[in-house]
């Protein structure tokens, strides 16, 4: 018996020591993102951090859905079991977790210490700050342009220089549809929230206000409505050309030539959905529209795009802002972002970067070189708690029953109001 | 003996108990402890709620109040209404006149039949939706592709045409749930007793008749179940509706269910808001409807089945 002791023991004792926690060597961190494609980034950014930096980091990336990631968020604010470190959250939801104490930590003054206030483009820090505490940092641009058909701008005689102009776009259109029966414009209720930017207003003033500029958003969707009564321009199947159905079906089949999409829906959406198409589409500036002094308004604005924020509850939140530094700060860590197809960076320094403003495959024309024209021009975002859910409101609802003509602009934007106030943060001021 | 009797009557109770324990136990981990807690939590104040909302009506039934009040909930109350009430009707006719055709097949040719419609309902939910998605898709969507542009009508947009939405949802459920009905029935049928159908044919009895007085009563209870399952199924329904509308009501609100709804208010993934007091209070009043409607089902289905024994 004390034999079989003996012999067993010193594997007895080896595996305790394996499963020991203490023997793992650094920290952990638990990374939550809201991206399967993002998985493989993340994953290989902790070995870039690790071998750059000679700490010992564990980065565990869990990826979920979308909208299961913040819908697991809120959970775990509910349950307070099982919160990461880390999270990487879609701006559009950033306003849900505004009411109350903010779940994330206040990163002001990291950003400040580490300079990347600076860094970072303006108008893409604002959408992770509110009453003036930043409590994300973003990783993409975001900027909207129009991905257009090249082969069929082609084939139908049409010169994208033309189109500068949203009335531009509508007569081309209507000319389009006239001879040859073509629809132009595929359409989606998120672009009204970049819309209203780029015509100078937002859903929100500064005070909370919603809507603030009643006139101008009724404007949009009448002038959209048009066009979309006129079959100019269209709304996907089910409302949205974020589905896999939209690349497959809509896109491949020619029903429309022009779709509007932020760097990462090119980089990311394209190449994963319709990657027959690769060297078909090409980008331009958004058209605009003019001024009251006849000079042309921005040729884009921003929607949506992924920040990273580190949990209050993490303790490990040192670690953690240092793995956010160094996946913001060094170059190749910006450099894959982009060639992976993720997103173009919100870093300024890495704008310089060669592999940032290079030819990109799938549109064999250079993203980089658009994006960084297009960035000056970016309009600001209102950070609001009511955003998310005025975004949903008319992605899911509105946007379509005004475009189908169920409803008129000013009856949609009526109910629109009345929506907002079931909704939580109580009623918007009017 | 007597003794021995009243031992074994005693002993009763305990084996009963011991024997349901494992269900007990199930039933309070699953259900009863969820429900207690969204009970308490719609009691509670949101977090969400704002500061200048009315101090008056801070009270424990404020998430109650905001519920009635909120016309999203009611309208979602009524398409479940209209969608379980079509989906129930529908499926238990469909089901019954399937059932008695099947009655009169042969042996092989039932089986192949009662398997090939059973088959939605052993599909996952998801994997039905997405079947259905690209069934009801636009132009190129099977409906409009072999059905609408052949017969030479104008394709519908079947998803987003706020007319077709709701009977689209409510197609999607009779065709999974038709076959297990029909299943359902024709077990019931088989369990008839011979003789009654051999008197109905000496005595010449129509087949309206036979269904009338043989059939129908003989699977009443039957379809009485399957009235009460696909109703509860449909207050619950949400995969399918998720899956087909991608989360929202569909255009101007015409396919919002329940549960969707409940899941907008929330989750933060669902639109935008994370209210789960609000959401529980709501759910609370549905659950509490839902267990009534049951309740008064049964009743007076027992009432009805006393006076006719």
């Amino acid at each position: 018996m004390i034999g079989m002791i003996r012999f067993f023991l010193p594997f007895f004792l080896a595996v305790l020591l394996l499963l020991n926690p203490l023997t793992k060597v650094g920290a952990e961190l638990k990374l939550w993102i809201s991206s399967f494609q993002d998985q493989s980034y993340y994953e290989q950014m902790g070995e870039l951090y690790r071998k750059k930096t000679g700490k010992e980091l564990e980065i565990q990336v869990e990826a979920y859905g979308f909208r299961e990631m913040p819908d697991k968020l809120g959970a775990v604010m509910r349950t307070g079991e099982g919160a990461p470190d880390l999270v990487q959250l879609d701006e559009t939801f950033f306003g849900v977790f505004l009411n109350g104490p903010s779940p994330f930590l206040d990163l002001t003054n990291k950003l400040r210490k580490s300079k990347l206030n600076k860094a970072l483009h303006p108008r893409r820090l604002e959408v992770f700050t509110f009453n003036g505490k930043t409590y994300g940092v973003p990783q993409s641009l975001s900027a909207l342009v129009l991905y257009y058909r090249k082969d069929m701008f082609e084939q139908f005689d049409i010169k994208p220089e033309d189109i500068t102009t949203w009335e531009d776009f509508a007569r081309v259109g209507q000319g389009l549809m006239d001879n040859q029966g073509q629809r132009f414009l595929a359409l989606d209720g998120t672009l009204f929230d970049s819309l209203l930017r780029q015509k100078g207003t937002d859903l929100f003033d500064q005070n909370g206000t919603f809507l603030p500029d009643e006139n101008t958003a009724i404007s949009i969707l009448a002038e959209f409505a048009d066009m979309a009564q006129k079959q100019i321009a269209v709304m996907p199947d089910r409302g949205s050309i974020f589905d896999p159905v939209f690349f497959s079906g809509d896109l491949e089949m020619g029903e429309v030539l022009c779709v509007i999409g932020a760097d990462w829906y090119g980089l990311d959406l394209f190449q994963q959905f319709a990657p027959g198409m690769e060297g078909m589409w090409g980008m331009l500036p958004l058209p605009t529209w003019k001024k009251a002094d006849g000079s042309l308004g921005p040729r884009t604005a921003t929607f949506a795009g992924q920040g990273l924020m580190i949990m209050n509850s993490s303790e490990k939140q040192e670690e953690a802002w240092d793995f956010i530094e160094f996946v913001m700060t060094d170059p190749d860590a910006n450099a894959e972002r982009f060639l992976q197809g993720n997103s173009f960076p919100a870093y300024l320094p890495a704008w310089k970067d060669p592999r940032l403003l290079g030819i990109q495959p799938y549109f064999q024309e250079s993203m980089g070189k658009l994006l960084i024209e297009l960035a000056e021009e970016i309009p600001p975002v209102v950070v609001n708690p009511g955003r998310p859910q005025a975004i949903f409101l008319m992605k899911e609802n509105f946007f379509s029953s005004a475009m189908y003509g169920s409803l008129s602009p000013e009856d949609t934007v009526k109910q629109m109001r009345e929506a907002m106030k079931a909704g939580f943060g109580g009623p918007p001021k009017e | 003996m007597l003794e021995n009797q009243a031992g074994t009557s005693r002993e009763k109770p305990l084996s009963l108990v011991l024997l349901l324990c494992p269900f007990l136990i199930f039933w309070a981990f699953f259900w009863f402890i969820p429900l207690t807690g969204s009970l308490v939590q719609s009691l509670e104040r949101s977090p969400q709620l704002s500061e200048d909302l009315d101090s008056s009506k801070a009270s424990k039934s404020v998430n109650y109040e905001i519920a009635i009040g909120d016309s999203k909930f009611i309208k979602s109350i009524e398409n479940t209404s209209l969608f379980v009430g079509f989906t129930v009707v529908i499926s238990l006719f469909l089901g019954f006149f399937l059932a008695s055709v099947l009655f009169t097949f042969s042996k092989i040719l039932r089986g192949v039949f009662l398997f090939i419609l059973l088959i939605p309902s052993l599909a996952l939910p998801g994997t039905l939706a997405t079947l259905f998605y690209l069934f009801f898709h636009g132009k190129s969507g099977v409906l409009n592709q072999f059905l609408m542009v052949p017969l030479g009508f104008e394709p519908v947009n079947w998803m987003m045409d706020p007319t077709w939405i709701l009977p689209c949802l409510i197609f999607q459920a009779v065709w999974r749930w038709t076959g297990l009905v029909t299943l359902l029935l024709y077990c019931g049928m088989r369990a008839i007793p011979s003789w009654q159908f051999e008197v109905a044919l000496i005595e010449g009895a129509s087949s309206w008749s036979k269904i009338r007085t043989i059939v129908y009563p003989g699977v009443k209870h039957l379809l009485f179940f399957a009235g009460i399952f696909l109703f509860v199924d449909g207050v619950a329904a949400f995969t399918g509706a998720y899956n087909l509308l991608g989360g929202s009501g569909g255009v101007l609100d015409a396919g919002l269910l329940f549960v969707t709804y409940a899941y907008q208010v929330a989750f933060p993934g669902g639109a935008g808001r994370y209210d789960l007091s609000l959401a529980s209070a709501m759910c609370v009043i549905v659950a509490t409807f839902t267990v009534l409607v049951c309740w008064f089902g049964i009743y007076f289905y027992k009432q009805q089945h006393s006076q006719t024994c």
